[in-house]
């Protein structure tokens, strides 16, 4: 289990982490949320010894600061080597099976200049490079930033594999369509904190809402009295939210406010939450 | 040196041979020798044409500058070649690498690298000798070139022991140049200031302290004594005792810099 403890770290004149804290399970993907600039390079960069956090603790199992492994978000290689040469200068030997092991695992072709490497390619050698060490943990800095639609699905079938290998996995990203499909479990860093944290799994077995539409504009303000979360999508399509904890007198209030309107309702549907609904309501 | 180090020297050796270093600094030194050997051939004979074309014209004083500028006797031209050498050959190897290192560093390329467990350290060993040796070696294998092409059409008056001495001399000026650049370049914020205090030191330095004392002790007295084509070997101990040291304090003042 990866532990994070009550990480501060300021730079002159901002405060960037101002505590926070999580922990992932063994085996399972964390996705780590956050706008640009919201401290999630420099969290993942005191996680991998990088850079010293001003205080607080990273754990990995039962050590303190045990390095594991760390993909920057844009991995710079050597450019007149070749991805063999490359992961030898990793390895510290000529060791050919080790070699072709990994690029087999990241369907990378032998003997390529990294020089004429694509962006997906490039992020595949970083990959292999960051799996030379055999890591149990392993840090992605918005792996998937810089890719294509084709380049972005490799990526997260390679993930998933190293997820079934039994890895523990830590990702960054703004992209949230990548996390909803992969990630266990999502921290939203915002203002320096972890201000939200979702089971990713448990949120889409559960639809906490319901998406109205209607044939003329509806009374918002009636509604509100029996529904207390209501949010206008436009002017004819309203979502509302149903207390989880007291879902059935929830559903009959939410009867009554829809028969006290006027307006005719011409579809009713669930309303799925995803990651990128919680993004906007905690970090904008 | 241990296997990072050794790992590094690998990988640098590609490097030279793969972006066109080593015919840089090879067709540098090849540059300066034709072109000092050319200018020493063609314009010695440049006073007896013209006193040929023109019967009467005073040919001493010209005659004397061709013979200072481009002397017909190997001692002073190669003297001469160590001089260029030490003069551009050095500029342009300073100004192709000292911003080498802090390059990689900023750009993130020893990240995943020092995840599998090398240190900066090893960076720094690998592009000092590699690229000390490639133009120290470049040096000594021009200098020796140029003395025996030299041998064959100027007047003989330093034996081959002499130019050995001094063309090893020059190849490990050119090395210890390498590496004060590099070390420089990791200590100091912004690398320029480390390529324009080398550029500095090597240009300025062995002629203002050639007229003191104390200028026979400096490291930079290893440049004077190439330039003279010196045979005191006796004044070589203290300056190469005293470079080796500054160099060693260095690497460890880097290497502790770096550790913080």
């Amino acid at each position: 289990m990866v532990q994070v403890e009550n990480i501060h770290k300021a730079f002159p004149g901002k405060e960037v982490l101002k505590g926070v804290s999580f922990q992932v399970e063994e085996g399972s993907i964390y996705g780590l949320i956050g706008k640009n600039g919201a401290g999630k390079t420099t969290l993942m960069k005191i996680m991998t010894d990088l850079l010293n956090a001003d205080s607080g603790h990273v754990y990995y199992g039962e050590k303190v600061g045990d390095r594991d492994g760390y993909l920057p978000d844009l991995p710079s290689f050597y450019e007149y080597l070749t991805t063999d040469e490359y992961l030898d200068f990793l390895l510290f030997e000529k060791n050919p099976i080790r070699r072709q092991k990994l690029l087999d695992f990241v369907g990378l072709t032998p003997n390529l200049r990294i020089k004429t490497l694509s962006r997906g390619m490039r992020q595949r050698l970083g990959l292999a490079a960051v799996l030379v060490g055999d890591p149990q943990v392993i840090l992605l800095d918005e792996p998937t930033s810089a890719l294509d639609p084709s380049g972005r699905n490799d990526v997260k079938d390679l993930l998933m594999k190293l997820k079934n290998e039994g890895k523990t996995i830590i990702l960054s990203t703004h992209i949230l369509a990548d996390m909803d499909s992969i990630c266990d479990k999502a921290g939203f860093l915002h203002n320096g904190v972890i201000a939200k944290e979702v089971d990713v799994k448990q949120m889409q077995e559960t639809a906490t809402g319901l998406i109205l539409h209607f044939a003329t504009e509806p009374d918002l303000l009636a509604l509100s009295k029996y529904v207390p979360q209501i949010y206008k999508k436009d002017d004819l399509t309203i979502k509302v939210v149903i207390d989880e904890s007291q879902k059935p007198e929830s559903q009959q209030k939410l009867f009554q406010g829809l028969a006290a309107q006027t307006a005719e309702i011409t579809s009713i549907r669930s309303a799925t939450p995803s990651l990128d609904q919680i993004f906007r309501e905690v970090c904008v | 040196m241990n296997q990072g180090m050794i790992c590094c020297i690998r990988k640098d050796i590609k490097e030279c041979l793969r972006t066109g270093k080593v015919v840089l600094f090879a067709g540098m030194v090849l540059g300066i020798g034709v072109m000092i050997m050319g200018f020493t051939l063609i314009f010695s004979d440049i006073p007896e044409e013209l006193w040929a074309q023109l019967p009467g014209f005073n040919i001493e004083s010209l005659e004397e500058l061709v013979s200072t500028m481009y002397p017909k006797m190997v001692r002073e031209s190669v003297g001469i070649f160590s001089y260029y050498i030490g003069f551009f050959f050095s500029m342009v190897v300073i100004l192709v690498i000292h911003g080498m290192l802090p390059k990689e560093e900023k750009s993130g390329k020893w990240i995943l690298p020092m995840e599998q467990g090398y240190s900066r350290i090893d960076f720094l060993m690998g592009k000092c000798v590699v690229y000390g040796s490639l133009a120290g070696g470049m040096v000594l294998i021009g200098y020796l070139l140029y003395y025996m092409i030299a041998c064959g059409c100027m007047e003989q008056n330093m034996t081959f022991g002499n130019a050995l001495v001094c063309g090893i001399v020059h190849g490990l000026n050119l090395f210890f140049i390498v590496a004060y650049t590099f070390l420089f370049s990791l200590l100091w914020k912004n690398p320029v200031v480390s390529a324009v205090s080398m550029i500095a030191t090597i240009i300025l330095v062995p002629d203002m302290t050639a007229y003191f004392s104390i200028g026979k002790i400096l490291p930079t007295h290893l440049l004077r004594f190439v330039y003279d084509s010196s045979s005191a070997y006796g004044e070589l101990v203290v300056p190469m005792l005293l470079n080796i040291t500054f160099l060693v304090l260095l690497w460890f003042l880097v290497a502790w810099k770096k550790e913080q």
